[in-house]
Parts: structure tokens; sequence; C-alpha cells
């Protein structure tokens, strides 16, 4: 599937940046004209009408990290009774890594209560998401999040989307550099665009000195695109599957740099034969001060030869296999002025979490807290966003996401432990931790009911299989139903 | 050409009234052979240079330069993807070239009511999911598979139905117009076609075909069918006078809660065929309904009373069944002065004689507002009375006026309203309003409801080319959408804008999507919405007025109306509201603005109506 069509595809540009936008898909005009995200978000958001924003301005907004939803389980009633459909937007927060602090924690749960239908999500990209957020508060939240100096930026959209890392509660000291180098990633692959502080905090529109986006220009990238940091020999965060992957190398206990890996995504079109899931390509190694300009070589290779004429067949997976794996490879040596070294050893021995206590390498203790679906709710049995807070309230180290909708409190000090403890038996979190090995196991797409593209199919395939696959246990069900995201 | 059209041909009543006579009484094939002989009749006048009576230029079918005006087509397409907008584009261009008088229009835009004065109606639509229509198309196929679709003898169509024949409901709702088209008395000028994915080839055949067909058809029977249809389709004026008094007996064709989920309220939305009763109204008139008591109450009632359901009592010299004057004639919630006295003198109960005379209203008031009727006769049972001596002390029951919420013009037959549902609890169970009470609980699609026109001439809506400021709360707004459909057939240039207020704009919007409709439209040119529970600090309409000052004042300045609507207490505020802003925007003193709104009442241009 990779190879065959390369020869002939290698030299085509009919359809990539170099083409004037009337010959590519309307959304890329739509992006251009937009004066780098801007649109009339800003007037949208103060029209008294509607709880949704007019025209196009949804499709930007996801750019700021906002998707415009309804509840479909009353859609055709509000038809009915003259009501628009009962319109709410989804917030996606940009977490590098899905770590964050206590502090930062408190905040969210804050605006949560407040302003997100009481209730937390967590997804498979290690970050929070806030459902049911009606516009005249969505202003309220972006301020909330800046206070914590959290954003909503390019998670959604055609961008570099929020990058992800390992967990590893076992090996905390790797962890750390290794967060810390995604965290540099994510900061540097964001849109430098004012438009996020003018529309949400209300400031002042500053020129900037050049372009306002010096990697993306007007019409960003073709569509989404995927970073994420692994750290053998947990492959947590599903490595194969980003459009660019760093695997983490470490000889003598010490981290030495990264393998590449390209062209992953697991998306297809239902019934689309030009679309399929692939799994990336290792193409070589890079040392730790190489990360960033190997990011900006492939996202500009991407930027410049990805497909903005089909958006089914945009990701960067389907550009590698237009152009061949070889010639891309050797575009990106171009762009970094120097070749790839051969990639290193590295092994992979699981994918899921380790729940419960474990012991870091830097003397802290570690707790993985299994969170059914990643919903993070009140429920008549388990006050979970209450206990998580009280254990926010004492906590001094950090929260981290896991890439399957767990939660880990992770850094208990030696000191903390028993009051942890305590709060984690008390409220019946423990008891969350045991259940059949598949069900521990098992994630699902947080956006029912107001996502379309999560509403086709879930639910009942998920009890269905459910039932077939439970003598298994230690298989990784990921259920998504997002099949458009080729 | 239409009824209207006679005057300007120069046609008498008289003739007019003949034409109407003969032409209901001819059969097609008459009617097509006689429109012949009209327009040879038409060519020998004008030979003859004795065309006198008719105006230049103007004949039947023909225009003045023989050449063939076609009848007019509409094209509607329902898609999701955007293939079937393709398709009936491409139909569009195709017949356009031909010399076809072509409106495409997508179904979700369609105002499925103007069905009935289509001529050919071809239609282009996609099926999602298990044989549902494309989302913008539902309304579209709502109204058509409702009661509320009209008959369409005079209509013809066809349907191009995309499709995916994996799913098993292929087609189908392309199927399900076919159908329902045919059921309503259309004639299909060709078979539906269905197209599978690939369906390029076929709908290009399809294409040619109605292509074909209108051309033969246009060109065979160009003369006289339109006049035929025309005159046939007119409705006689009714004989018969429906009044307070003699009350037409309409049926309910719609009646749901507009409110969403979780509102605080009920207020519902009531379509009432008047069909047959030769009733008209304007915009800005009322419909008076005659109620009855709930029969759980009236059952109540007499068990408590012990009295037999078919005891019989006489009113105004006339026999009646007790159950059905208790039920149809009085009314049984809350009582009067005179029900306490009745009561009083037959029971001789204490607390209810303490309650009499001059000097105890204001406590009597407040006991009636603790007891109903049935409250009181559990509380003081009195056995064994005569119904006659009970029925005394009741009051008659009053027909109660909504506003109308819809124009005849845009809704032939139909009398829409918007109700709010009154309910509370009183001594531990829920009571309800006697009129909106039955409205909510008994009156499903095909309920019967006597109803008569309440003229309301302080009321009415603007010249068409006058600004109108239209101020409604709550259900104050419905004679604004009466208002809107009116001005939306009429297609008037006078600029309007709506200030609508309730409690929770996500529930509570009444005719939301309808608004925002007129306003893309731009007949409806500004609106601003006050929910007064939606943030701590309480907002009403006339908050937005004053937040508007100098666009009311400058809409006032320039001759616009401005009407109220709405409960008791919005008038006072309006008025106070508008008396601010001469003063502030204006320069007017308090008696100034005084004259100022005077001379607008008197002018007609400051209507209120307040319940």
């Amino acid at each position: 599937m990779s190879t065959s069509s390369a020869g002939s595809t290698r030299s085509d540009r009919s359809a990539d940046l170099s083409q004037p936008l009337e010959k590519l898909h309307p959304d890329e005009t739509l992006k251009s004209a937009s004066d780098q995200l801007r649109g009339s978000i800003a007037e949208g958001l103060v029209d008294p009408l509607t709880a949704a924003v007019p025209g196009e301005d949804p499709k930007l907004m996801k750019f700021h990290g906002l998707y415009l939803q309804d509840d479909r389980d009353i859609r055709d009633e509000r038809r009915r009774q003259r009501l628009e459909p009962a319109f709410s937007f989804m917030a996606r927060v940009r977490l590098p890594g899905g770590v964050c602090s206590p502090s930062q924690w408190l905040k969210l749960d804050k605006l949560a209560r407040d302003y997100g239908g009481e209730s937390l999500r967590l997804t498979t990209r290690q970050t929070f998401q806030f459902h049911r957020v009606q516009k005249r508060n969505l202003p309220s939240l972006m301020k909330g999040l800046d206070e914590v100096l959290l954003d909503t930026k390019a998670a959604c959209g055609d961008d570099c989307r929020g990058v992800m890392c390992s967990v590893n509660p076992s090996l905390s000291d790797l962890h750390a550099q290794v967060y810390a180098i995604a965290k540099d990633a994510s900061d540097w692959a964001i849109p430098k665009t004012g438009a996020y502080r003018e529309i949400w905090f209300g400031e002042e529109r500053r020129s900037p000195y050049g372009p306002e986006e010096p990697l993306y220009g007007k019409t960003y990238l073709p569509r989404k695109f995927k970073i994420g940091f692994v750290l053998p020999p947990t492959n947590d965060i599903d490595v194969y599957a980003q459009d660019l992957g760093f695997i983490a190398i470490v000889e003598k206990g010490k981290l030495v740099g990264f393998n590449v890996a390209i062209g992953g995504g697991m998306g297809r079109i239902d019934r689309n034969p030009n679309s399929y899931p692939r799994l990336a390509d290792v193409i070589g190694f890079v040392e730790v001060e190489d990360v960033l300009p190997m990011i900006e070589a492939v996202m500009s290779t991407q930027r410049d030869y990805g497909n903005r004429a089909d958006r089914a067949r945009a990701r960067f997976k389907y550009t590698i296999d237009d152009k061949g794996l070889q010639w891309i490879k050797s575009e990106i040596e171009a762009r970094l002025g120097f070749d790839l070294a051969p990639a290193h050893p590295f092994i992979f021995t699981s994918n899921g979490d380790v729940l419960g206590w474990q012991n870091g390498s830097d003397g802290f203790h570690h707790f993985t807290l299994f969170i059914q679906s990643g919903r993070l709710i009140n429920r008549e049995e388990t006050k979970l966003l209450d206990s998580v807070r009280e254990i926010a309230e004492v906590h001094t180290g950090e929260f981290r996401v896991t890439p399957n909708q767990n939660l880990i409190i992770a850094k208990v000090s030696e000191g903390e432990l028993d009051e942890i403890e305590r709060l984690l038996e008390a409220n019946g979190l423990s008891n969350l931790n045991r259940g059949s090995g598949l069900r521990l196991n098992s994630m699902a797409c947080v956006a029912l009911p107001t996502c379309g593209l999560a509403w086709r199919k879930q639910n009942a395939t998920y009890r269905r299989s459910f039932q077939r696959l439970s003598p298994f246990s230690m298989i990784t069900v990921s259920m998504t139903s997002l099949s458009r995201s080729v | 050409m239409s009824a209207l059209d006679f005057q300007s041909l120069g046609l008498s009543e008289q003739q007019w009234s003949r034409i109407k006579e003969l032409a209901n009484s001819l059969s097609p094939e008459q009617a097509l052979w006689l429109s012949g002989y009209f327009a040879g009749m038409d060519y020998r006048l004008r030979e003859a240079g004795s065309s006198g009576q008719l105006p230049s230029g103007k004949s039947i079918g023909k225009g003045a330069d023989g050449e063939v005006a076609a009848r007019p087509i509409s094209i509607l397409f329902g898609s999701e993807t955007g293939n079937s907008r393709e398709l009936a584009s491409a139909l569009a261009s195709g017949l356009r070239v031909e010399g076809c008088d072509i409106s495409l229009q997508a179904m979700g835009d369609y105002k499925p009511r103007e069905l009935k004065s289509e001529h050919d109606v071809l239609i282009v639509t996609s099926t999602h999911g298990e044989g549902d229509p494309p989302a913008t198309a539902l309304d579209f196929f709502e109204f058509l598979e409702s009661k509320k679709a009209p008959e369409l003898p005079h209509l013809r169509y066809s349907v191009l139905a995309l499709g995916d024949s994996t799913y098993e409901q292929f087609c189908e709702a392309g199927k399900r117009l076919d159908r329902r088209l045919e059921q309503l008395g259309a004639e299909r000028l060709v078979n539906r076609v269905d197209c599978d994915v690939d369906y390029e080839d076929t709908a290009a055949d399809w294409i040619r075909t109605v292509t074909e067909r209108l051309k033969e058809s246009n060109d065979r029977a160009q003369l006289g069918d339109g006049a035929a249809d025309d005159i046939s389709s007119l409705n006689p004026a009714s004989a018969a006078i429906f009044d307070q008094s003699n009350p037409f007996e309409a049926s309910v064709i719609d009646n749901f809660v507009l409110t969403g989920r979780g509102s605080s309220k009920e207020t519902r939305h009531v379509e009432l065929s008047v069909e047959g009763s030769g009733l008209g109204f304007e915009p800005g008139d009322a419909l008076g309904i005659y109620a009855r008591n709930d029969p759980r109450l009236v059952e109540k009632i007499l068990e408590s009373l012990e009295m037999a359901a078919d005891a019989e009592i006489v009113i105004d010299g006339e026999p009646r069944r007790l159950d059905v004057a208790l039920s149809e004639s009085f009314e049984l919630t809350s009582g009067t002065t005179r029900f306490i006295n009745k009561w009083a003198e037959l029971t001789e109960a204490e607390e209810l004689d303490a309650l009499r005379g001059k000097e105890q209203a204001s406590e009597r008031a407040a006991f009636l507002e603790r007891n109903h009727i049935i409250d009181i006769v559990s509380r003081f049972p009195a056995k064994g009375i005569n119904p006659n001596e009970f029925i005394a002390g009741l009051r008659q029951m009053r027909p109660r006026l909504y506003s109308i919420a819809s124009s005849s013009a845009f809704a032939p037959d139909e009398v829409h309203l918007t109700v709010a549902t009154v309910r509370y609890p009183l001594n531990g169970e829920e009571r309800s309003g006697i009129a909106t009470g039955h409205i909510a609980d008994f009156c499903e699609t095909e309920a019967m409801l006597p109803v008569y026109i309440q003229p309301n001439p302080r009321f009415r809506l603007a010249a068409d080319d006058t600004p109108i400021l239209m101020v409604g709360a709550g259900t104050g707004v419905a004679p604004f959408r009466a208002f809107m459909q009116e001005r939306e057939v009429r297609g008037t240039s006078g600029r309007s804008w709506l200030v609508f207020g309730e409690r929770n704009f996500h529930t509570d919007f009444l005719y939301q999507t309808e608004w925002q409709q007129w306003l893309r439209d731009r007949r409806l040119n500004q609106m601003d919405v006050a929910f007064s529970r939606d943030q701590s600090a309480k907002a009403y309409v006339q908050h937005r007025l004053a937040e508007r000052s100098r666009d009311v004042l400058a809409w006032l300045e320039e001759g616009a109306t401005l009407y109220v609507c709405g409960g008791r207490n919005l008038a006072p505020a309006i008025h106070a509201t508008l008396t601010q802003i001469l003063k502030q925007e204006g320069g007017h003193s308090d008696v100034s603005a005084a004259e100022y709104l005077g001379a607008m009442q008197s002018d007609s241009r400051y209507q209120i109506d307040v319940y």
C-alpha cells in the first residue's frame, strides 16, 4: 500500500500549498481568510439570539480548542419546539504530557463545577475536556484556565495537537527529563497568533515583528498533526499512531536521544478504500538537542507537501505514501542539514497502566487510579470529582493523566503517603482499581452524547464486544468513533 | 391568473361570477377545449380591432408576442453531502435553457404550505441512515406526512431519490415523498428514479426524461389549464356566521409544548383548523375559546355533593343534564362572593358567614384564593340540596381570549395560538386554569374546541412601508408572529424590530428558529432578547429598550408604529421607559413626553394589548 504509487505522485504538486486557494479544499480559503484564526468569533460570542456561533466560525474555533456540539438526544424534540439545537461547546485543554499541579487541578475542578456541567473528562491524549460549556461562559472559562497558566490553544484544528508523553511512574527521573522535552516541543509547535488573547481576554491587537505565524503561515497545516514521546519499555502513548513519534533511548541509565518514527495514524473513513490506518515507520535517531529542529523539519515538510485538496487524504501518513518514505526522509534531512543516524535498538513490553501504588526511582510514591471511561463526576456511589478535589487540596506533588484515561497521583512524598492513602480509602477510590482485567484496560471516547463523531456506534458496540472478550484480560480496548480522523 | 386579476382585465363582477360558475362545472377536457375556443375568439376580436375591453398586451395564457409563457416549476432538494443540490441545480439550469420559469430551493428553506399553489414540483432528495431524510429536510417531511398537508390534485411531480443500496432502507426518503404526494392526489409526471452511490448516469437519465416530458406538456397544454385550476380552487364564501353566541367547532391539528426540557414554564403551540367556517381574521385579532371543566373535577364535585350526574336542572328555561351543565356552562375552579353567600346560607357555616359583607372584602378575597369551589364544598358539606340551588351560586362559563399567533394569508384555514398553561399546587393537589388546563390535557389532535373570532381593531399591523417596533413578553409575542407571517406573504418593505423577553434562553425562547429564519431573510431587521433568569441581575424587555434608547427614538421619529403585548405589568413599565427615552435622548420634559406618546396613541402608532 505504501510505495506502489509513490513514483508517479512524487512530483505531483496539484494538491499542496503551491496551488492557488481556489484549487484546494474550501477550508484552506477559510483558514487563509480568517486573519490568523480571528474570523468573526468575537462578534459571534456576543450574539444573544443563538447559543452557537454563526457561519464558518465553528471551524475556526477548533483551532482555539473549542468544538461546537449539540445534545443529539433532544435535537429532534427541540426542532419541533421551534428551538435551535441545545448547543454547547466542548473545550479541550492543552496539557503536554498530561501533567498538572494540584493548584491547576483545583482550578480545573472549579471551572468544571461552574461551567462544565460538574464533570471533567480525561482523554486518551492525556488531557482534560470540559463538556456542555455555554457560549456565554466561554470567556470566563478561558480566563480561569489562563490564571493557572493553562490554555486550549490548538487542542483541535489543523495544527500540532497537544504533545503526549509516557507517564512511567517507576522511571520517574527519566520521565522528568522526557516530559521537559515534550513540554518544550508543545510550546514550540503551538500557534503564535494573537487571536487567542484578543478574543478571550479582550487584549488589544499588537502588530508582531515579522509574520504572525512563522511556522504555520496563513493556512496552518493540511490536517491535525500529532506528536508523542515514549519512554520504553511501556508504549502507553502508542508511538506508532503518532504523526511524529520520539522513542527515548536510554543507555547506562542516561537519556542519549530519540529514535524518530513518522507517519502513524489509526483513523480511517468508513467504506473509503483510500483511507486506512497506518503504523509509523522508524526512520533514524536524533540527539536531544536536535528534537526541535526535527519537529520543524517534519512539520514544515507536511505543511508544504500535504494534500490540501482532499481532507480524507490530508494526514501526514498519506503524504508519506504518496511521495515515498525515502523521498520524505531525504526531504527531512535536507531541511535538518544533516543525515539521520541509524535507529538504536529498543523494546516495548507493555502498553497498559499499572494500577495502584508504585515506587519511583526518585524516592516518591505514585498511585494510578482507574477512571471508568475517563469520566470524573460525582455519582451516588462514588463522588469521584469531590474525592480527587480533597486529594488535590493536600497533595504537594503532581497529577498525570495517562493515555489510558487513568489518573496518577504522582510524586507523593513519604510524609504525605498516609494522608493520601487514607483519603483514597475513605472515599472508596481504592475499590475502583478492583475489577476484571478487561474492564480496567478498556477505554472509550468521552464525548457522548454531544459529539457527532462519537455518536455512531460506540455504546452498543462497546457493550457487545465486552461480553465476547471477557475471558482475555490484558488487551487494551480503545473505543473511539473518530472514523473521520484519518 | 388568480381571482384578484379579473378586475385588471376589465371583467365585471357579474362576468367573473359566471365564468367561475362555468369553470366549476367543467371537466378537464372541456376546459382544455374551451381554452382553445377563447384563444381563437381573442384572436378574432383583435383582428377585428374590437378588443377594447382588454388592456393591450394582456391575454390569458399567451403573451402579446405570442411566445409561450411556461408554467412555473419548483425544484426542491434535500441534501446532506451536496450531491442532491448539485443534481437539482443541473436540472434547473437545463430547464432554464428551455425557457422554463424555475425556482430552485432547499427543502429546508421552502415553505411547504406553498405546495398548494404549485403546478410542477421536481424533487431530488438523498436518504440518510435508516431511511431518514436529510437533516435540513426534516420539517418538510414532517409537514407533508402530517395531517396538515393539503390535498394536491393540481400538482404534478417527480422524485429523484439518492441512496446507497448497502443500506436496508434504500432511497427510502425519496420513496416516502413519492408515496405521500400520490396519496395527496398529485399526478406523477415521471416515475421516481432511485440512484445508488454511482448515481451520475441514472440521474442524468431522469433529468433528461423530466425535461422532455415538461417540454411536451407545456407545448400541448399551454393554454387554459392554469385558469381552470385557479378557478376551481376558489372557495365560495361560507354562508354560516360564527360568533361568540354561535361558536365554530374547530378541530385541533397540532398541540405541543414550545418550552424546552427543564423549563420553569409550560407554554404550548396550538394549531386549530377553521376550514369551512368562513371565519376571517386579521393579524392582531384574538380567538375566543369555550373550554370545559376537567371531567375529574366535575366528578369530584358531584360526589362531594352526592348529586346524580344525570339529575335534571333548568337553565334559561331549558332542561339540562347536571354533569353536562357543570362541564360546559359554569366555572368550577375559583369561587365568587355570590358563591360564598349562597354556601353560607345553605350550610350555615360560621366561618363562611364571617366572610360576608363589604368590610370583609379582603379576607374574602384571600379565602377564595386559598379555597376553590371543590375545597369549599368538601370542607363545608351540604347534603341533599337541590342542584339548581348549587348552580345558582356559580359563575357562567366565560370564553377565554388568546391573541392569534398566525396570519390567515400565511396559514389559510388555520388559527395558531401560544398558550401558557397555568398550573399550581393548592391544598395538596395540582390545579390548573380552566381553559389552559383543558387545552393542555384534553386537546390532542382531532379534539374539537368551540371558537370564534374576537376582532381587535386597536391592535393592527401598520401599512406595508411603515417600520414596526414590537415589544412582546412571554406569550405576548404571539401576535408578532402573525405580523411577521403577514409581512412575509405581502413582501412588505417596512422594517421590523422585535424585543422579546422570557425567563431562560435555553428553554423559553418561543419560536426561536422562526425568528432566526426571518432575521436571515432580512424580514426581521433587528431583534433583542431579555431573559430574566439567566443572570443574577434580572433583565426585562424595557431594559433592552433603554439600552438602545437612541435607536428607539430614531425609529419613533421615522414614524414607526410601536406595539406592546404581554402581561398587565408590561404596559406601565414600557410607558415609563419610553418617557425616559424621550427625555434623555429627545430633550423632552415630562409634559412634552406625555404629549408625544399621547399623539402616537391617537395616531394609532402606539398600540397596547395586555392581559
